[in-house]
């Protein structure tokens, strides 16, 4: 159990700035995601710190010991940083069966027989795969071969484990019982965990912490929690469906803000309270489950509706650039209706 | 029939094997054709390693260096042959400085040597599709960089190993033009120089004979590719795993002195195999004689353009790979249209199966097949024609040329089917407005491969050219008659012209990643 330490990451490759500056502290053993969109960084910043990719600044610390620092010139390379991968695609290697694919790192390490052994049995049974350790990989189904592969990491009892995306491979249903075992196992044997994905609801079912990387930065970090309920970055909350609309602030009371949305207003949490001044622009962050429908100061037209199983999304224009999305219980009746905002965050322009 | 001359004595009879098996000529040349088959496998270790450092390696210039490595594979052994000769030979520009070079076990050296380029297109196929997390969770997991390339990377380009082995055994069996060099003359024979020298030297031609030798070549080259096949496509449906997104390709870094080095390795391989050889042809072809008598001179250059027989050789060359160029581009097209049309599976088993053929037999016998079918047929008009002969290459290149514009054609064909039923255009619109077009490049390069291979081939023709020769067969003819500086002249405009279609090819981005196999 250690803790891992980035500082002021940045990575490019020819045009691209893949990293740009990223900071972050993950605690020991704790289950830590990065999300983000497609092409945000999130591989990169994975590959930096298991030592498959050099960035040009920085520094990687594990625990106390520096496996990357641009300035004094250190760069561990992968087999020395003594970590557990599993790649999406899992990579069982094709030509050794199961139980080789787990013995590999043991036997690099030069671990005896006996204890090899003992601890594929012990890693195989708490993956529920003792009965495949004589088979091939592709003998396999996905399911199985993606426990294989965390065996294959868990095996090692490395200091850190890195996970890009283990679950994009299963199909829907299998991919939700998956993410309850993997955090499951990780937080019984105390790992600190690094988990890759873009599936947002996987991230906030996997986690303690996570970082919402853009475009190679961190926007946000903390608890799914502390997330949802904070949530200040219009990108970040872009990403997690939220509604954006932009409004002036016509009154201010502490911390408090009201702001003109569409024909109607709003009283918001300010982000910042020295900066959502009088008369300022604002960034109006809230989410479709925070949209009173029925009664309300905003008026606004119902340009579509979706069925969701449990409750109606609607895609409403209140005048205020884009169209917001909101829930309701009941199919709407009417076009043109009223709504209140209960809940939103006000934030700079 | 048997008042023909060529079927004289011919006895189809379990007897004429045992006569072949019992002469002892035979089984000189057998043997040394296995020895000469076995060594030819060392092209394996040298393609592998040579495919590792280019593509798995940081190293300088690796783009500029594959080429290198490539071309050779577009030159005919025999003027490999003479370049070593040339080179290395007893009195050539450093004489000796790998030893010996004429008898069996140089000769399978050099066809090692000369082979490197089909090894490392076949591994390199392999290593290009391995994804790179196999890798590098190997590395993370523990593994330095070289356990990492021998426990992971090798072992699993163990099918492609087996299939490389295989043709590369064949083509060492069937080797000719380096042996009909460097072993024949001091008098060790191998089994084609041995048919080459019973067409030639006896006054009377023992044709079943041949024929039993022959046979014999091709039912042993089948038998391994059988065997090959059933061996592949066993190891290829255990080496499939699942594949996501796939991650791409990552090269290892090394250090700058350890780049250099592999670099500096790789470069002493093309200088002393490929450079060196290759400019002695040039050198010889200008000059009578080696070492401090060099002169330049362009005496030989002048004899090839004024004796008929050698002009008429260029010309041909030139003439019959551009016919055969141009006729195989319409029947490889038709035949790959009706395959894909057809949907026949049966079909595209019997053009996998039947590629395996044109390799199982040794060019010389081909020349001899189409000699008889010219002979014995309606197609006697076709006999020691240019045409006869170019029409003997489109069949025998012809699973290869279908091959690559199938494979060309299978990548776009969804989109095409998609285009036409959305607007509606007819079969032959879509044809000519669409397949056509984009497979324009696939058809160039085509045109351009069976070219090169005209230009090349020296063994077909040997007994299909008699009257219309080539610079392959008159290079053929030649040997023995001590005029080595016209065989450097011929040989040099050979490899000219190749190179400079070579160019072309790569300037259009081919690459020969999966061409053979
Ligand atoms: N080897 C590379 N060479 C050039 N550009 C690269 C390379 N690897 C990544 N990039 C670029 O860096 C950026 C970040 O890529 P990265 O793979 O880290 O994204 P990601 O967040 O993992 O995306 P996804 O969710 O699609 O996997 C992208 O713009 C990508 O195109
Ligand atoms: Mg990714």
């Amino acid at each position: 159990m250690v803790s891992l330490t980035i500082e002021r990451l940045s990575k490019r490759f020819g045009g691209v700035q893949a990293l740009r500056g990223v900071d972050l502290s993950i605690e020991s053993g704790e289950v830590f995601s990065i999300v983000g969109p497609s092409g945000s960084g999130k591989t990169t910043l994975l590959r930096c710190i298991a030592g498959l990719e050099t960035p040009e600044q920085g520094a990687i610390v594990v625990g106390e010991t520096p496996v990357f620092d641009s300035r004094k010139g250190i760069n561990v390379p992968p087999e020395k940083r003594d970590m557990g991968f599993v790649p999406q695609t899992w990579a069982l290697w094709p030509h050794m069966r199961v139980r080789d694919n787990i013995a590999f790192g043991l036997k690099i390490k030069r671990v005896d027989e006996g204890e090899i052994n003992r601890r594929i049995r012990e890693v195989s049974e708490v993956l529920g795969i003792s009965d495949l350790l004589d088979r091939w990989p592709w003998q396999l189904s996905g399911g199985q071969q993606q426990r294989v592969a965390v065996a294959r990491a868990l095996v090692l009892e490395p200091k850190i484990i890195l996970l890009d995306e283990p679950l994009s491979n299963l199909d829907a249903a299998l991919r939700e019982e998956a993410r309850i075992w993997l955090r499951d196992l990780m937080k019984r044997l105390k790992i600190t965990s690094l988990y890759v994905t873009h599936d947002l609801s996987e991230a906030l079912a996997i986690s303690d912490r996570l970082a919402v990387i853009i475009d190679g930065e961190i926007k946000k970090v903390g608890s799914p929690r502390e997330i949802y309920e904070n949530m200040d970055n219009p990108d970040v909350a872009q990403l997690f469906r939220f509604n954006v609309v932009e409004g002036k602030i016509t009154g201010v009371d502490g911390n408090r803000v009201a702001v003109e949305i569409g024909d109607g207003s709003a009283i918001c949490r300010s982000s910042s309270p020295d900066k959502t001044t009088q008369g300022s622009r604002a960034y109006i962050i809230f989410s479709p489950e925070k949209v009173k429908i029925g009664s309300g100061g905003i008026s606004g037209v119902v340009k579509s509706s979706i069925y969701l199983g449990s409750s109606y999304e609607h895609i409403i224009d209140i005048g205020a650039g884009k169209p917001i999305k909101a829930r309701s219980r009941t199919p709407l009746t009417t076009e043109r209706i009223k709504l209140d905002i209960e809940e939103c965050i006000a934030t700079p322009a | 029939m048997n008042e023909n001359p060529l079927y004289a004595g011919f006895k189809p009879s379990l007897q004429s094997y045992i006569d072949v098996i019992r002469d002892s000529e035979f089984r000189v040349s057998l043997i040394n054709s296995i020895v000469i088959a076995l060594l030819t496998l060392l092209s394996i270790p040298m393609g592998l390693a040579l495919a590792i450092v280019i593509h798995k390696v940081e190293i300088p210039g690796a783009k500029y260096i594959e080429p290198m490595i490539i071309i050779p594979m577009f030159i005919s052994p025999i003027i490999w042959g003479f370049a070593w000769l040339y080179m290395y030979g007893p009195s050539g520009f450093l004489p000796r400085l790998w030893g010996d070079i004429y008898g069996v076990v140089p000769v399978g050296l050099i066809s090692a040597i000369i082979h490197v380029p089909h090894a490392y297109v076949i591994l390199s196929t392999a290593l290009l599709s391995i994804d790179s997390s196999f890798e590098e969770v190997a590395r993370i997991h523990g593994a330095g960089p070289l356990r990492t390339i021998f426990s992971i990377l090798i072992p699993m380009m163990k099918p492609s190993i087996v299939f490389s082995a295989v043709i590369l055994f064949v083509l060492g069996l069937e080797q000719f033009g380096v042996p009909l060099v460097l072993a024949a003359p001091i008098g060790d024979n191998v089994l084609t120089t041995y048919i080459y020298q019973l067409v030639t030297l006896g006054v009377e031609i023992p044709y079943s004979y041949i024929a039993v030798v022959a046979s014999i070549i091709i039912y042993t080259a089948l038998t391994l590719l059988i065997i090959q096949r059933y061996l592949v496509l066993k190891l290829a449906k255990r080496y499939v795993t699942v594949t996501g997104r796939i991650r791409g390709f990552t090269k290892i870094r090394v250090s700058r002195p350890v780049a250099l080095a592999l670099l500096s390795g790789v470069l002493v391989y093309i200088v002393f195999f490929i450079a060196l050889p290759l400019a002695a042809v040039v050198a010889r072809s200008l000059s009578p004689l080696y070492g401090s008598g060099y002169q330049v001179t362009l005496s030989f250059y002048e004899t090839i353009a004024t004796s008929a027989p050698l002009r008429t050789a260029v010309v041909n060359t030139v003439l019959v790979a551009v016919i055969a160029a141009s006729i195989s581009i319409p029947i490889y097209l038709g035949y790959a249209l009706t395959i894909l049309k057809s949907r026949s599976r049966i079909e595209s088993g019997i053009v996998d199966v039947a590629s395996t053929l044109p390799r199982a037999m040794p060019g010389l016998v081909v020349g001899l097949a189409f000699l008889w079918l010219y002979l014995f047929t309606p197609l006697r008009p076709l006999l020691y024609s240019l045409l006869g002969l170019a029409v003997a290459y489109v069949i025998l290149w012809s699973i290869f040329g279908i091959r690559v514009i199938l494979t060309n054609m299978i990548q776009i064909s969804s989109e095409l089917e998609e285009v036409a039923r959305v607007h509606g255009a007819s079969q032959s619109t879509v044809l000519t407005r669409i397949t056509i077009p984009l497979l324009r490049r696939a058809i160039l390069v085509t045109w351009l491969i069976i070219f090169i291979y005209g230009i090349r081939e020296y063994s077909v023709p040997v007994f299909l050219s008699t009257k219309n020769p080539v610079i392959g067969s008159t290079i053929v003819l030649l040997i023995g008659s001590g005029e080595l500086g016209i065989i450097a002249g011929l040989a040099t405009i050979s490899v000219a012209i190749t190179l400079a279609a070579t160019v072309i090819i790569f300037k259009l981005g081919w690459k020969p990643y999966g061409a053979i196999g």
